[in-house]
């Protein structure tokens, strides 16, 4: 990646001032930076490019998570970096390759994406890691902070507030209280027209600023083994390796006779995958943890994959007088009601070449 | 088609003063004949101002240079001239690209504004322009920027002069900005010396295709036929390089279609003739040309 000299055609095409994308960021990271970098409200850069691909998306971060809804060619020109340095922002190719598809879309991640930032990341370098649209992972592996997805600013009702302190059960008042830390702050926007980037569009708190409490060291051990299995599906990831992961995953289920599993959350759930694209990555790694395995298992594992027939084969005799087969003419059948089967090793077939 | 610069005594000098106003943050009105070479001149200097983008997100435009909007007095269309200098800039509200200038600026550190064709200026634009020198002299970039107004002139007419001798505060202000020793500059054109050191120059430009080119003994007819005041109305007893360029190039054409490998006194005159008596002559055109064009080298 180069410098634009002024004699260059490319100096008219970018944008004034130029950001590039660094290794691991998230694509809503880069437009921010250079949101920042140009001295621009936050969005702007975003929107624009939404205009430019006559893209109707909301501004919003899911539409950036994995970017298949418009093209980052016209950034790509803003920035003079390639398309590709671009589409890695993302997890555009490694889930189109995990599940074997031309284009990947949000929904094979998770269907909810959650904004959330590590505020240690925003003040080093303003960096959004592109690992923040994973879900299920709620620290910053790096600096061992819970991520943040609130601003302080809100409305910090108490439970006295939000209810009443009087004729309350022990119960209804510990539920009351985490309804109202849930309600607790402003919840962030990736991007805020009209505001500066990495800053609170209510009170405008930059987002380097934000509380930095310590994780869990619990829960970085579990967050270390389900950011394990993402990495292993996005660097080794193919449709039959996920496939395989499903397959392993019905195994340990009959092994251990249970029908649900309790996931992340806390819930259990009936575990039922119909086909790897109808399974999210987020609720696989989900299953996966869950069950305690770990990518080596599915590295170790060597057994055949499952299988089943998609629809009955159907095999016609072109005797017209066949006393075994449905006499038919052999033009293929669509689905639905089939007549014809393998003969049974005594039976036997007019078909050339049989003994008769 | 191959592009040249010539740094002719013309661009030593329009520069001189180009350079003057960028080292000194200077504000000049710098004044020429048209086809002197001005507008090349600015360009030449712009791409050896080391300006950049990089990627880490700095850009330098040390000399930002722009052509002033025609037909219209809005300084809206100012403002998005000088925005366009920094590359795509996304839509946004005036009063918004308004401040956004004067960061962009100061972050591009720019240095000097140079406006071509300043002629075409309107007072709205002046104003602009003295209110964003001003934000970025203040707080809190605290950037000092030279101005070179170029303009077109005839004659020995300053543009602004008399503008800037205005009553109004804000030429009072504007006055007081411009340079104590060269304000208003009037560059000249070519001497008969400094035609002969540009037609040595053709000469060399062109050797491939006219090995015996011996232009230069021609410098005293050349110059004398382009200050005829046909071409020369003003009767500064300079030549432009315009003038220059295209009776050389005509010249040239007209030899090269002949099979000659020099130029001769028959050709000159008839190019002389063409620019001088028939310049304005109306030619019927009632037949296809056919012939195509040779290809057209421009020097500048």
């Amino acid at each position: 990646v180069h410098a634009v000299q002024i004699a260059d055609p490319a100096w008219e095409t970018t944008f004034p001032h130029r950001v590039a994308p660094r290794p691991e960021e998230w694509l809503a990271g880069v437009l921010l930076r250079s949101d920042e970098a140009n001295g621009w409200d936050s969005g702007t850069t975003a929107s624009f490019l939404f205009r430019e691909t006559q893209t109707k998306n909301a501004l919003s971060a899911e539409g950036f998570v994995i970017p298949s809804s418009f093209s980052l060619a016209p950034l790509a020109g803003w920035l003079a970096v390639s398309e590709d340095v671009l589409c890695r922002t993302t997890y555009l190719f490694e889930l189109a390759r995990l599940y074997d598809m031309p284009v990947a879309h949000t929904g094979l991640l998770s269907r909810d994406v959650l904004f959330h930032f590590c505020p240690v990341c925003v003040a080093e370098s303003r960096m959004l890691r592109r690992t923040l649209t994973l879900p299920h992972l709620q620290s910053c592996l790096i600096h061992h902070v819970a991520l943040s997805s609130r601003c302080e600013c809100g409305n910090n009702l108490t439970v006295e507030q939000l209810v009443g302190s009087d004729g309350l059960s022990n119960t209804e008042y510990e539920l009351f209280h985490m309804l109202a830390s849930l309600s607790a702050g402003t919840r962030q926007k990736v991007f805020s027209l009209g505001r500066q980037p990495f800053t609170c569009h209510r009170c405008r708190r930059d987002w380097s600023t934000f509380p930095r409490p310590q994780a869990d060291p619990k829960r970085i051990a579990l967050e270390e083994r389900i950011l394990a299995w993402y990495e292993f599906f996005f660097s080794h990831g193919s449709r039959s390796l996920l496939a395989r992961a499903l397959q392993l995953i019905q195994q340990k289920i009959a092994e251990r006779k249970v029908k649900s599993v309790k996931r992340l959350d806390g819930k259990s759930v009936l575990v039922n995958f119909p086909s790897p694209e109808k399974s999210s990555l987020a609720r696989v790694v989900d299953i996966l943890v869950s069950l305690d395995m770990c990518p080596a298992d599915i590295e170790a594992d060597d057994s055949p994959l499952l299988w089943r027939s998609i629809d009955w084969q159907t095999f016609y005799c072109p005797v017209l007088t066949c006393p075994y087969m449905k006499p038919r003419n052999l033009t293929a059948e669509p689905s639905g009601h089939q007549v014809g089967s393998f003969p049974s090793e005594d039976e036997t077939t007019h078909a050339p070449g049989a003994d008769s | 088609v191959q592009k040249v610069f010539l740094e002719t005594a013309f661009e030593q000098r329009f520069q001189g003063i180009l350079r003057h106003a960028w080292q000194n943050r200077s504000w000049h009105v710098i004044a020429a004949l048209p086809g002197s070479g001005k507008s090349l001149g600015i360009h030449d200097l712009v791409l050896r101002s080391g300006a950049h983008k990089d990627i880490t997100g700095t850009t330098l435009l040390p000399i930002l240079a722009i052509r002033a909007p025609k037909n219209t007095r809005q300084e809206q269309a100012l403002g998005v001239a000088l925005s366009a200098a920094f590359g795509t800039v996304p839509t946004m509200q005036w009063q918004v690209r308004r401040t956004w200038l004067v960061k962009v600026m100061a972050q591009a550190k720019v240095e000097c504004l140079i406006i071509d064709d300043a002629q075409d200026l309107a007072l709205s634009h002046l104003a602009l322009l003295k209110e964003l020198t001003d934000n970025l002299t203040a707080l809190p970039y605290q950037r000092q920027v030279g101005l070179c107004l170029v303009a077109a002139t005839s004659g020995s007419i300053i543009p602004f002069k008399e503008t800037f001798a205005g009553p109004e505060m804000l030429w009072r202000q504007f006055r007081r900005r411009m340079d104590t020793e060269r304000p208003y500059c009037l560059v000249l054109g070519q001497t008969e010396e400094e035609v002969r050191h540009i037609l040595t120059t053709f000469e060399d430009i062109y050797r491939k295709q006219f090995p015996d080119l011996q232009l230069r003994r021609w410098a005293k007819p050349i110059f004398t036929w382009l200050t005829h005041p046909a071409l020369d109305p003003d009767a500064t007893g300079r030549v432009t390089m315009d003038a220059l360029t295209r009776f050389v190039i005509s010249t040239l054409r007209h030899t090269y279609e002949q099979g000659a490998t020099d130029v001769n006194e028959t050709v000159l005159e008839m190019t002389a003739e063409r620019m001088i008596l028939r310049r304005d002559e109306v030619i019927a055109i009632d037949e296809v040309l056919h012939t195509p064009l040779p290809p057209t080298k421009e020097v500048g």
